[in-house]
């Protein structure tokens, strides 16, 4: 896309990314802004990561713009100098796209290519070590849960985040497994540090569901300090019950300089995350068959 | 600080989370979570196609297409100025999904 825009744009052709949730989790350690503040933050960590000069715009933290074209990742308009589209992709494909350019602005006489630009070669690497904290292996389908964080009752960031996912059991017959994954999110630099107590997690269940255990601790590590995250995997019994989840999560947010502890809410709701990007199928983290019964687990 | 002689004991931390888990006033913070209605996102969405699939059905099934005003929707800018999509007029215009991963 690059090399297009470096082509097309002097050509008068406006490019815009637009920045949504994100489609794969965890992936080089980046997990979901809770705040706009924070998308926008990684809106400048994509400009660096990706070393692009295209502009950003951000969508809603209830992703609006993505809801109304169409709920895909990485879909590609093309609009004319009236607003309307006269081409629209499911996945961006930057050689058709060029090929759009042609026909509506003119050809390039000699395209700019990828290995012209100096773009960066890889992921950025997280501040602290990985793999030293052995990840659950997950067995089954599990899917994606909208759980939302309680900002506004706490005065710090959310160093951590908090990746909720149900088994298919749980979302159709009331009992299964849950999946809690706390993250550290690299756009704060900061690192588990193993000196201090290890993370803690509460769970105060609304009457009629059962969640065990309700309280649980991190493991305790050698390492002085780690990236990796801390997991857990919870019997859960919520009958009939729809009611929202409150949990909370103690921990140390620390970098080199400082360290504090913190406590923060979410509250676990038992829909599925339309916006959740990848999901577990078969224990694979990725997109698989849609469980049937699943079909009405989304939330409008 | 040296952060090797901060060692903060199990004790403490059960005494934290018994304190801050009593009486907790919580509220749901998004808009869009208020809703309990569960309909499926499309409803030509059928069980045994794959999400990938599911996606290119949407993408597919939605209203918009080519010819459409491209809908107006208030976002921000990269800088978190308010910013709406109708705006896009004037020139040609590509829009790309994107995010860090």
């Amino acid at each position: 896309m690059e090399t297009v825009f470096v082509d097309y744009a002097p050509k008068g052709v406006q490019f815009i990314y637009t920045y949504k949730s994100l489609a794969h989790w965890g992936d080089w350690g980046y997990v979901g802004p809770v705040t706009l503040e924070e998308r926008l933050l990684h809106i400048q960590e994509a400009k660096k990561v990706l070393g692009t000069n295209i502009d950003w715009i951000s969508d809603t933290m209830s992703n609006d713009l993505k809801h109304a074209i169409g709920d895909a990742s990485n879909s590609e308009f093309l609009l004319d100098p009236d607003g309307k589209i006269v081409q629209m992709r499911l996945w961006s494909d930057p050689e058709a796209l060029r090929q759009d350019l042609a026909a509506l602005v003119g050809p390039v006489d000699n395209p700019t290519l990828v290995s012209d630009l100096d773009m960066p070669e890889g992921p950025p690497l997280m501040e602290a070590p990985t793999g030293i904290v052995p990840r659950i292996e997950l067995e089954g389908d599990f899917n994606a849960l909208i759980s939302v964080a309680q900002v506004d009752s706490s005065p710090n960031p959310f160093y951590a985040k908090l990746r909720v996912a149900a088994e298919s059991e749980l979302l159709t017959t009331g009992k299964g497994r849950l999946y809690l994954g706390y993250f550290l999110d690299p756009i704060y630099d900061v690192h588990w540090n193993n000196d201090v107590s290890p993370v803690a997690y509460e769970i105060d269940a609304p009457e009629g569901i059962t969640l065990t255990p309700a309280r649980g601790f991190g493991p305790e590590v050698d390492a002085p300090s780690d990236s990796d995250p801390r997991e857990f995997l919870l019997d859960v019994d919520r009958g009939n019950s729809t009611e929202p989840v409150p949990i909370t999560l103690h921990y140390y947010g620390c970098t080199d300089d400082w360290c504090i502890l913190v406590s923060q809410e979410y509250l676990i709701t038992w829909n599925i995350d339309r916006d959740g990007g990848t999901q577990i199928v078969n224990g694979q983290m990725g997109f698989g068959e849609i469980d049937p019964r699943m079909l009405d687990q989304y939330p409008e | 600080m040296r952060l090797t002689s901060i060692r903060v004991s199990l004790l403490l931390v059960t005494a934290v989370i018994v304190a801050t888990g009593c009486g907790m006033s919580i509220h749901i913070g998004n808009p869009d979570s208020d809703t309990q209605e569960f309909t499926p996102i499309a409803a030509d969405i059928t069980p045994g196609m794959t999400l990938g699939e599911g996606a290119a059905r949407q993408f597919a099934a939605q209203e918009l297409t080519v010819g459409d005003q491209f809908p107006a929707i208030d976002v921000v800018d990269s800088e978190g100025n308010p910013f709406n999509t109708g705006s896009l007029k004037g020139q040609y215009t590509v829009l790309v999904g994107g995010c860090l991963t």
